[in-house]
């Protein structure tokens, strides 16, 4: 009897290798309302630069849009540009209008120096 | 009627007193260390799941848990090649490799009941009481697969308890 109480004594020298700690189970099995939270968050910031972005693309349009020309046969509120036609035609019966269109229309489609972050300026700097 | 469900705090206490022995008793029946080890892993976080009603045997309950899914992963597993296991069983605590190797492959040898007895007694600090009921057997049953287990052990350490003194 002695010898056994020895013996398992003996045994107990030996530690088995412990396994690996446990996952944190309760943090996996509660991790879905953060992660429904984390995709509501996302989605409502990826709606939110959507609808800025197509905001300002709207606003841009609407600033790059030829202004009302009051060439004779050309409506005031046209938004659509003017045919090479219609301009021959200006050119011919009105040339003062003609050339205050043209002067409007390459203000408009070129690119404009006087801006803050303009490409002359900062050329200009460099 | 008190709540008999365990808390995460218990099943934590029941990995930290049982983890290694249960660990070494999936080895018996799983070839390699990472299986073995997932088996137990498996068992505890299930058990952090369901929080059966098992307060007042939960030992039992992880050796019959460990023992039905090495049972189950050992027949999916008959048809592969096992996997070489390089990984020691134990740790000496005065560092000799030679006898933990030793009391491995004389601990691999013993009979299923035998060693499930010697594991849940010597690593798991169970009474016989314990066992027999961990294990569904009379408690003289119990106590006789542990005294087999004991002197075949015996047998093949002896010259390393002896230079231990």
């Amino acid at each position: 009897m002695n010898d056994d109480r020895k013996f398992e004594a003996f045994l107990r020298k030996f530690e088995p290798r412990s396994p690996r700690p446990l996952p944190q189970a309760e943090t996996l099995s509660r991790s879905w309302p953060r992660l429904a939270a984390s995709a509501a968050l996302i989605l409502a910031v990826g709606g939110a630069s959507l609808w800025i972005g197509r905001h300002h693309m709207r606003a841009n349009r609407t600033d790059s849009q030829p202004s009302a020309l009051s060439v004779s046969g050309v409506a005031p509120n046209q938004q659509e540009p003017i045919s090479t036609i219609t301009l021959t035609r200006a050119a011919l019966d009105n040339s003062p209008e003609f050339d205050r269109a043209m002067d409007d229309m390459a203000w408009r489609s070129l690119p404009r120096f006087d801006g803050k972050d303009s490409m002359l300026r900062v050329l200009a700097k460099e | 009627m008190p709540e008999q469900r365990l808390s995460a705090n218990d099943v934590r206490q029941l990995y930290d007193r049982h983890g290694a022995a249960l660990l070494l008793f999936a080895r018996g029946f799983v070839t390699d260390a990472g299986a073995a080890e997932d088996l137990v892993h498996g068992v505890f976080l299930n058990l952090l799941r369901t929080r059966p009603n098992v307060r007042e045997a939960p030992a039992a309950y992880l050796y019959r848990a460990v023992k039905n899914a090495a049972l189950n992963a050992q027949r999916n597993r008959s048809r592969e090649a096992p996997l070489p296991d390089h990984e020691a069983w134990f740790i000496h605590r005065r560092g000799d490799r030679e006898a933990a190797l030793a009391l491995q492959s004389a601990l691999a040898e013993l009979p299923t009941e035998q060693r499930e007895a010697v594991v849940m007694r010597i690593w798991s600090g169970m009474t016989l009481e314990e066992v027999a009921e961990a294990t569904s057997v009379p408690l003289n049953t119990a106590a006789s697969r542990y005294r087999y287990a004991l002197a075949k052990l015996r047998e093949i350490l002896t010259p390393h308890a002896k230079l231990e003194g």
